[in-house]
């Protein structure tokens, strides 16, 4: 009886160290091979594609370019920072950032035109700064906004 | 017998403590690990904020600085020293973990110092300032002390109360009261509501130019005003269909939204004066054409099509040739490219409408080309659509001959294109200009440089670098 439990305790610690470390290696990119040409964006275009693609996963390809629009004009805007970058890592602005999210996945060839188009101009969003899932809203002074329209489940707001 | 037992007993005693030891050196190294993370992250934000604080301060000083200078080396150096101040502060504002919305009125007063120095700073190459504009600055500097004395008392009180940036509790605010549970953070919108922005704003329209048009810029109520006949559901298809190539292969679908629905009993008016129509390829579901429609005059606002994109097969003329053809096609007239971005898979190809050979830059049209059969993929036709006019035959006509113009760009600047004639707009007023376009002579020759000279004045209007492109690779093409 003793035997069995001592058994178990030693597989449990022994489970939990190879999880422990297999997590640790989980923190790596997964695919690395998936888009030739993310791989010869400059930096802040590949930064770009990887918010719209850790954002947006699974929504329309107008909605991940709507995300992109979304950062543009958040650049454009005095109550935002004046680069991509600043915009892109102010604390608290893009969830997908602040868990890390964005650096999970190598962004798909969708993901990239979506950021390349929104970078050239396309604005789906008419000038929006903001977006959110109406199912996952935390906090309500979103509401106060003014919604331009809704892609996929995002409404975009000014 | 029992003395195995107690030796069982003993092993599983000692096993179970090396357990406890093991998980209790676990836990605490991460809790060394985090309380480590913590301060970093605390020592960032605090960087920030004393960074603001900082250069709120000097931005004060060198306001007050720039009142007294009367010669204009001195007026221009603290130009310039503000203007660095303001843009610090704003960064440092973009990186406090505060809600977007907070410290609006500091944001809107710093981004309107920025943009009224840099206003300035162009205009005292010719003369001094005057008092007008002083009283500008003037009002600019008591609104800056506000903001300095409060952020100052902020600061001290935070210093006093041990207040930790990265605490995620102060931030559980009541969001219908607007309450914030750290008053610290409560007093920075206190200090926020003590700014009247209207105050300065009301002046700044009065001593710049073009200060309203600087202001964001509303697509939407632009796009509501266009003069034009409305259009219908099935004529907004129409339209579509024309942009897209076979177009009998798709099932159409319209909506014209006028509400969203937020939360279950909420609903949000929305008003995009244009058609959502959305084309399914009925052989591939995987191929969607996204696209707005305006509503009044029945013009393409944008268009989006989702769908893989092969090996590139057709060279870029071929690419820009198909852009020019599908411009005509659908009434786009007497257009010629302006710019092109290569890609792996595709290009990126902006035309301007061209009037007695100048190019018209502000009503620009940009699409993207697939470079595997050479078909429009997307189309972005907003600017085209609310800029577009004739202009008059005053403003096209140029005083400066070519070779005059070429004479006042340096010798610096190898050409790498063909001067053209160009309207564009400049600080937000379109004027007409020789367009120079050039590498540096014996540089790495990396970037392309656009000079502009006025074409009626000879003034250099502009020195730019040409847009960067977003690839690193160059377009060697």
């Amino acid at each position: 009886m003793k035997k069995k439990i001592s058994l178990v305790i030693m597989l449990l610690v022994v489970g939990s160290i190879l999880l422990y470390s297999f997590a640790w290696q989980d923190n790596l990119e997964k695919s690395e091979a998936a888009s030739p040409s993310f791989w010869s964006l400059s930096p802040t275009a590949r930064l770009m594609a990887r918010t719209i693609s850790a954002e947006a996963r699974g929504e329309p390809f107008v909605g991940q370019v709507a995300v992109g629009a979304v950062i543009m004009n958040r650049v454009r805007s005095s109550k935002f920072p004046n680069t991509i970058s600043g915009v892109i890592y102010q604390p608290w602005a893009f969830t997908a950032v602040a868990y890390g999210h964005i650096w999970n996945h190598t962004p798909s060839s969708t993901s990239v035109r979506a950021a390349v188009s929104a970078i050239n101009g396309w604005d789906p969003t008419y000038g929006s700064i903001y977006y959110y899932n109406p199912a996952g809203v935390s906090t309500y002074w979103i509401y106060s906004r003014q919604v331009v329209r809704r892609i996929g489940k995002h409404i975009f707001a000014r | 017998m029992e003395f195995k037992n107690f030796n069982k007993r003993l092993l599983g005693i000692a096993f179970l403590t090396l357990a406890l030891v093991a998980a209790g050196y676990w836990g605490y190294s991460r809790y060394i690990v985090s309380q480590q993370l913590k301060s970093e992250l605390n020592n960032r934000y605090e960087y920030s904020f004393q960074g603001l604080n900082h250069h709120i301060d000097s931005l004060e000083a060198e306001l007050g600085a720039l009142l007294i200078s009367e010669s204009a080396n001195n007026v221009s150096i603290n130009l310039s020293n503000v203007w660095r101040s303001a843009y610090s502060a704003q960064e440092d504002i973009g990186q406090l973990p505060i809600t977007s919305d907070a410290l609006n009125n500091v944001k809107y007063l710093l981004a309107d110092v920025l943009k009224y120095t840099n206003y300035l700073d162009k205009k005292i190459a010719a003369d001094n300032l005057i008092e007008k504009e002083k009283k500008v600055l003037n009002k600019f500097y008591d609104q800056v002390c506000v903001v300095n004395t409060n952020l100052q008392d902020i600061h001290s009180e935070m210093d006093r109360k041990k207040f930790k940036w990265y605490d995620k509790k102060r931030v559980k605010i009541n969001e219908k009261k607007e309450e914030y549970s750290a008053s610290l953070v409560e007093s920075l919108s206190k200090l926020d509501g003590e700014i009247s922005i209207a105050d300065f704003q009301t002046d700044l329209e009065k001593v710049m130019p073009n200060y309203i048009k600087l202001k964001d810029e509303d697509v939407l109520s632009n796009l509501s005003e266009v003069e034009a006949v409305d259009i219908d559901k099935d004529k907004a298809i129409k339209i579509t269909q024309n942009f897209i190539k076979s177009p009998e292969d798709y099932s159409y679908e319209v909506r014209e939204k006028k509400g969203v629905k937020l939360k279950a009993a909420q609903k949000a008016k929305v008003k995009v004066p244009a058609y959502e129509v959305k084309a399914v390829n009925k052989n591939n579901s995987q191929e969607i054409v996204y696209a707005d429609v305006s509503k009044k005059g029945g013009k393409i606002v944008w268009l989006l099509k989702k769908r893989d994109l092969g090996q590139k097969k057709i060279d870029f003329k071929k690419a820009e040739d198909n852009v020019l053809k599908f411009l005509e096609k659908n009434k786009y007239n007497n257009m010629t490219i302006s710019s092109r971005h290569s890609f792996n898979d595709f290009l990126i190809v902006s035309a301007v409408p061209t009037q007695d050979n100048v190019l018209i830059k502000p009503d620009s049209v940009t699409a993207e080309v697939a470079l595997d059969n050479g078909e429009v993929v997307a189309f972005n036709g907003i600017d085209y659509l609310l800029k577009h006019k004739k202009r008059s035959e005053m403003k096209v006509k140029a005083k400066l001959s070519l070779v005059e113009a070429k004479n006042k760009i340096s010798n610096r600047l190898v050409l790498t294109k063909k001067p053209r004639l160009v309207i564009d707009n400049i600080d937000n007023e379109e004027k007409l200009c020789y367009d120079f376009i050039g590498k540096i002579k014996d540089g790495p020759q990396q970037n392309n440089y656009r000079v502009k000279i006025n074409a009626k004045t000879g003034v250099e209007e502009e020195v730019k670098v040409v847009e960067k492109d977003i690839y690193r690779e160059k377009d060697k093409h």
